[in-house]
């Protein structure tokens, strides 16, 4: 190709020349171009940083966990255990199952009257490995995995259970497995991923459910009145890498404007307008595309602080579509002006 | 030839020839600028014709600004980049390949006398030798013509000195035309073009 008496690969070289020398006036949006792309990233993930821990505080105090179970203490609800087990099915709910208070009972390393909470595996994973879960409220021996004495005598395998959201009441209590002639139970709990809407999923869990007996309730185990989800999901910093972009592409094109009787040398020297047009969109497209290399590199380096890596890639790509844009909307016309005009643009 | 309601030429008629320097001479607001730019077909006359004769047989054809290289007055070059630079994008506009644009770039410094500086920076030359640089790279870019509009304007005696050599050289080489106010570039002109105001 031959645009106008040069060639495409010259016209790249005359660019890179320009671009790449530290002398130049351009060589500084080689830099805007860089800080602006790991701006663009580093932005989303100090938000991502702070949604995520606004999230995991409001999961520890039960968000997105449902309790299933009866309106009425004087009727209660009899929940069918497989249809409570079965919960899990449903996209967006990971863990599910009946729970029923056994009693209290004494253990030698616990002390007296400790919850005895029956409950099944799809809800507490750790029962599938025959061991009883202690609350880790209830100080238990440092030991992962230990023996577990009741005054009475039995001894029991049993193991720390994990800090547990609020909802499932089992920090405090030792959890067991629930005995299986045990067919129905009058409190279902389903908690759901973090991403899930609770009020969306609520009648689709409720519709799964086979109840007999009196009705039955659901509610959230903690209902916070901002969503950080929702928030999250509509947060004014998605838009920051087409701000940048949008801000790098007017400076690019402020640049190169302040430049333009240097431009002109190109057009006295026999450049085409056709030609000298194509030198200045590669020029515009090499500065965007840096700001796109640095900004992937930045989600690279950052991926695990971002909430959304891939969200985060294709707004910075489309904030080099930005910059490349409204660089070349700014110095439109410089190819296309009288060449005297030009040159004595200063 | 008018801007608004100004006319700037009423009735002007003139030839160019070919391998020729032209001085076009004249005060301020003459025209001089204006000319250039109709000559190179960067401006369109209000009425009359301008012809460029590419051969003496042809019936001529409105003139196409890719045939004219342009010498500017002050500095018009990419300031950060070497001298040699500069004058390689006057070649490979022409559509050369690098090597050839390198061997024509440099024989045109050497023929304007600057080839001793084709390294330096163009932001660190002295006017003149800037002046000589754009004069090379308007020679490298093959152009069959060259329009200097008031080259010495911002040259000390010295330099303008320098480019009137640098005319001397170029006058049976091309169609140059050279707007100045300036008397050591009349003298190297074979021809001269007065122009006035209607004040003057």
């Amino acid at each position: 190709m031959s645009p106008g008496g040069w060639r495409l690969g010259y016209l790249a070289r005359e660019v890179n020349r320009t671009l790449f020398n530290p002398r130049s006036r351009s060589s500084a949006l080689l830099f805007l171009a860089v800080a602006l792309g790991v701006g663009a990233v580093a932005l989303p993930a100090v938000e991502s940083q702070g949604f995520r821990s606004q999230l995991a505080e409001q999961q520890a105090a039960g968000r997105n966990i449902v309790v299933f179970g009866s309106r009425d203490t004087q009727h209660p609800v009899a929940i069918d255990r497989a249809s409570c087990d079965s919960l899990t099915a449903v996209p967006g709910v990971p863990r599910s199952g009946l729970t029923e208070l056994e009693g209290m009972d004494d253990f030698v390393q616990l002390g007296p009257n400790v919850s005895v909470l029956g409950s099944t595996s799809s809800l507490f994973p750790d029962l599938r490995d025959g061991v009883l879960l202690v609350g880790s409220a209830l100080h238990p021996p440092v030991a992962a995995e230990f023996t577990l004495v009741a005054a009475n005598g039995p001894l029991y395998r049993a193991r720390v259970n994990r800090v547990e959201p609020t909802g499932l009441n089992s920090n405090s209590a030792v959890v067991v497995p629930l005995a299986p002639d045990i067919r129905s139970a009058s409190s279902c709990i389903a908690v759901l991923d973090a991403y899930s809407n609770a009020n969306q999923l609520l009648p689709v869990l409720r519709a799964r459910l086979h109840t007999s007996g009196g009705d039955m309730v659901a509610s959230l185990a903690s209902n916070p009145t901002i969503d950080p989800v929702t928030v999250f999901l509509n947060r004014p910093g998605q838009y920051v890498a087409l701000l940048l972009g949008l801000l790098g592409g007017l400076a690019t094109g402020m640049i190169t404007r302040s430049r333009s009787s240097e431009f002109a040398a190109y057009r006295m020297s026999g450049t085409t307008p056709p030609a000298a047009a194509l030198l200045l969109a590669m020029q515009h497209l090499q500065i965007a595309a840096l700001f796109a290399a640095s900004s992937c590199a930045a989600v690279i380096v950052l991926r695990g602080a971002l909430a959304a890596p891939l969200s985060a890639a294709l707004s910075c790509l489309a904030g080099a579509a930005t910059w490349l844009l409204a660089a070349l909307v700014v110095t439109v016309d410089l190819p296309l002006r009288n060449v005297l005009a030009l040159a004595k643009d200063r | 030839m008018r801007f608004g309601r100004r006319t700037v030429f009423d009735g002007f008629t003139a030839s160019f020839p070919d391998r020729t320097l032209t001085a076009l001479v004249g005060p301020s607001g003459s025209g001089k600028t204006t000319l250039l730019s109709l000559l190179a077909g960067q401006a369109q006359p209000f009425a009359g014709t301008v012809r460029l004769h590419l051969d003496e047989s042809d019936a001529g054809v409105p003139p196409e600004p890719s045939l004219v290289a342009w010498v500017p007055q002050g500095s018009n070059a990419l300031g950060a980049r070497s001298a040699l630079d500069n004058v390689l994008i006057g070649a490979l506009a022409a559509g050369r390949s690098l090597a050839d644009a390198h061997a024509t770039a440099l024989g045109e410094m050497e023929r304007v006398g600057v080839a001793d500086l084709a390294e330096v920076a163009a932001k660190d030359l002295s006017g003149g030798e800037l002046q000589r640089v754009c004069f090379a790279r308007a020679l490298a870019s093959g152009r069959p013509i060259i329009f200097a509009d008031e080259p010495s304007a911002s040259l000390d005696e010295a330099s303008t000195r320098q480019l009137a050599a640098v005319m001397e050289v170029l006058r049976s080489t091309r169609l140059v035309i050279v707007a100045t106010h300036d008397p050591l570039l009349m003298h190297s002109a074979q021809r001269t073009v007065s122009m006035r105001t209607e004040a003057s």
